[in-house]
């Protein structure tokens, strides 16, 4: 009984406390912050770039946020084993260039025709042009598509890759490694991910919708 | 004040409805579709009579090449949930938050188990007994969307809960209630299979009808079926009235607590096309009604005037936040479920209310239709205690409603000292022991928001990730 009556008392002592009271509100407030900038901020996997142009582009982080760095408005760099997806919403074929630059040792993909949402991108990875250091491969065509590229490490490179109806150019360090018919539909989107241990830097992507020119 | 109240409860619900947060993500994606079509048409046409033969004999041979190209979008939308958590309802009993000696609320484990004529009959409590379970704490419209903090750290939720109704005991001016309530959570995930097993510490805060904080943590196991158990260490803090600091609270608890319609999705399920989620029930529903003809003397909620036959429909049965969950026997087809409440009122003297009861049955699919045939077995053990054997046959209607067939036999106490006489005299006379009875029927009702899965809607079998 006396145990009950000091366990009693020591709970009114804490509840009445002005120090207990100020720790609640403060600890209430430090909720509601963190409630609201939750809700303020959103979805942290996605970005923006090119937000000033006739064609922003929005983007989406495709495994771990803190692997993507979005540096500056037209660039990011991917570390390995990591991906992004983007585009420019509503347009679907047309001309898409961006300029990388690889570190020694590594490999990039870039996926068109196809879509980041799981279903799709795990199934069919649309056409996928991978490139090495003094390869570039496309696939899925057969025979398989292979041309030798000379891509040095950290010298910056230009990949294009034109999507027009059934036809899709690619060129890649101003290499034209071919122009492939497919019957896949054109989509919004462009995939590209790191294979390999280090990380590549994506500058400046631009959509350009096709017959214009700039 | 009532107007306060009545102001944050309704802006409790809208967040609620609308939330901060959305409950499925939509992504649409755009396919340019592009066919080409080459017509080559050759026409000869001999013309009657000479011609000149030159060194190139002329032919009247035209050829015509029309190349046609369509180009059209497709608009594809995917649909995902994108909460953490969204759940109905979740009751706790509490062991240990007894404030002062005060009585307890006499509700047992998982704080649900009201005495029946204690609730409506305005009879006594009974403070006689020392109750392992002082308290209850109910939650009405729990919501947890995800949070990205900590470098992205993967098991931090925020949430809100539209009503939380806290009552350590039986006390006057112990009862704290939120609306609205914001909850922080962390999930240390130990089983990555469903049902997942978690260690969840939290903290929450309303502030308003009561502004108080809680904070602890929680063993949780689930959700399968929206069904979660929860085992809780934890502690409240706060005021009765919003703001007024006076007659604070304070106590920790240990808690029991069990969630219907409570649905967990880990951070890798927010990716995961709402087609291709993974179910483990074969049905959910949230209200059921049965009208019901059964064998009694006096109808349930009308009694027989002197020389009045039994009406057709003589009484109801209902289910409220129900959920039948898949066993892995008989294709899966053997299911063990659950209700927040059964009900039984088949007549006067033939009333029954099953909190938690267990039920078992098996589901049977006689054509490629919705139409379900399920022979079930159900017991509770309280407030009433009774045994409840049939069968029922339902069949989709509309989206979330479908048309009940129902027939069974009960057998048990009403679990009530209050018993009606049979001349329907108003208020009930008082009997020592509660009635037993027994009684067949069969009816027809509805359920409403309801959903009926297929066997190839269940996660069985088909190597998803968290089988």
């Amino acid at each position: 009984m006396a145990k009950a009556t000091r366990m009693n008392s020591c709970r009114a002592i804490i509840a009445q406390t002005p120090i207990m009271r100020g720790l609640a509100i403060s600890a209430m407030a430090l909720v509601t912050v963190l409630a609201v900038s939750g809700c303020r901020t959103g979805d942290l996997s996605t970005f923006d770039l090119q937000r000033n142009t006739s064609w922003p582009i929005e983007g989406k982080i495709l495994d771990s946020i803190d692997a993507v760095d979005v540096y500056a408005d037209n660039a990011l760099t991917v570390a390995s084993g990591s991906g992004v997806a983007f585009r420019t919403k509503e347009i679907t074929d047309g001309l898409v260039s961006m300029q990388f630059t690889m570190l020694p040792g590594n490999s990039i993909t870039v996926h068109s025709r196809t879509t980041p949402h799981s279903d799709t991108v795990l199934q069919d990875p649309g056409i996928s042009v991978t490139i090495r250091n003094n390869v570039v491969t496309v696939s899925p065509f057969t025979p398989s598509v292979s041309v030798p590229v000379n891509i040095q490490p950290n010298v910056p490179f230009i990949v294009e890759i034109e999507n027009d109806g059934r036809w899709i150019d690619i060129n890649v360090a101003c290499t034209h490694i071919g122009r492939f018919e497919t019957s896949r539909p054109s989509t919004q989107w462009v995939i590209v991910r790191s294979n390999d241990r280090a990380s590549f830097t994506l500058v400046d992507p631009k959509f350009h919708p096709p017959f214009t020119e700039e | 004040m009532h107007r306060f109240v009545f102001f944050v409860c309704v802006i409790a619900s809208l967040l609620f409805c609308v939330g901060c947060g959305t409950y499925t993500r939509v992504e649409k994606d755009i396919y340019t579709i592009t066919e080409t079509d080459t017509t080559v048409a050759e026409r000869v046409t001999n013309q009657p009579g000479d011609r000149d033969n030159g060194v190139i004999y002329p032919s009247s041979r035209t050829i015509t090449t029309t190349r046609k190209m369509v180009q059209r979008d497709s608009v594809a939308e995917r649909t995902y949930p994108n909460f953490i958590r969204l759940g109905l309802f979740e009751g706790i009993g509490t062991i240990g938050s007894s404030i002062n000696g005060a009585p307890s609320t006499n509700t047992g484990i998982f704080g649900l188990f009201h005495d029946i004529d204690e609730t409506f009959f305005n009879a006594e409590k009974d403070t006689s007994k020392s109750r392992l379970f002082s308290g209850e704490i109910y939650r009405i419209g729990v919501t947890e969307w995800r949070l990205r903090i900590f470098d992205e750290d993967p098991g931090w939720s925020w949430g809100l809960t539209a009503f939380e109704f806290i009552r350590p005991d039986d006390g006057e001016n112990h009862t704290l209630t939120g609306a609205g309530v914001l909850t922080l959570r962390k999930r240390f995930y130990l089983k990555n299979t469903i049902p997942y097993a978690a260690i969840t510490p939290f903290f929450s805060a309303a502030l308003a009808p009561s502004t108080y904080t809680h904070f602890g943590v929680s063993a949780d196991l689930g959700s399968i079926g929206g069904v979660n158990l929860r085992l809780y260490a934890a502690g409240v803090w706060g005021v009765p009235q919003a703001f007024v600091f006076k007659n604070a609270l304070f106590f920790p608890y240990l808690g029991i607590g069990i969630s219907l319609f409570d649905f967990l999705n880990k951070e890798e399920e927010l990716n995961v096309e709402w087609k291709y989620h993974e179910h483990s029930s074969w049905d959910l529903s949230i209200a059921e009604i049965v009208a019901v003809k059964a064998n009694v003397e006096e109808a349930f909620l009308r009694p027989k005037e002197p020389g009045e036959s039994t009406p057709i429909i003589s009484g109801f049965v209902g289910r409220l936040v129900s959920a039948t969950i898949a066993l892995p026997v008989l294709d899966y087809r053997l299911t063990l479920g659950t209700s927040l409440v059964s009900f039984l009122g088949l007549g006067l003297t033939e009333f029954a209310i099953g909190i938690l009861p267990l039920r078992a049955s098996y589901i049977w699919h006689p054509f490629q239709t919705d139409l379900v045939i399920e022979p079930f077995a159900e017991g509770a053990f309280a407030p009433s205690k009774f045994v409840h054997v049939g069968f029922r046959a339902q069949m989709t209607l509309a989206e979330e409603v479908s048309l009940l067939l129902q027939g069974g036999f009960v057998n048990g106490s009403t679990g009530s000292n209050a018993a009606f006489n049979t001349e329907g005299k108003r208020p009930p006379i008082i009997i020592d022991d509660p009635r037993s009875f027994s009684a067949v029927y069969f009816g027809f009702g509805f359920s409403f928001f309801d959903r009926m899965f297929s066997r190839k809607d269940l996660r069985y079998g088909k190597g998803y990730p968290h089988e």
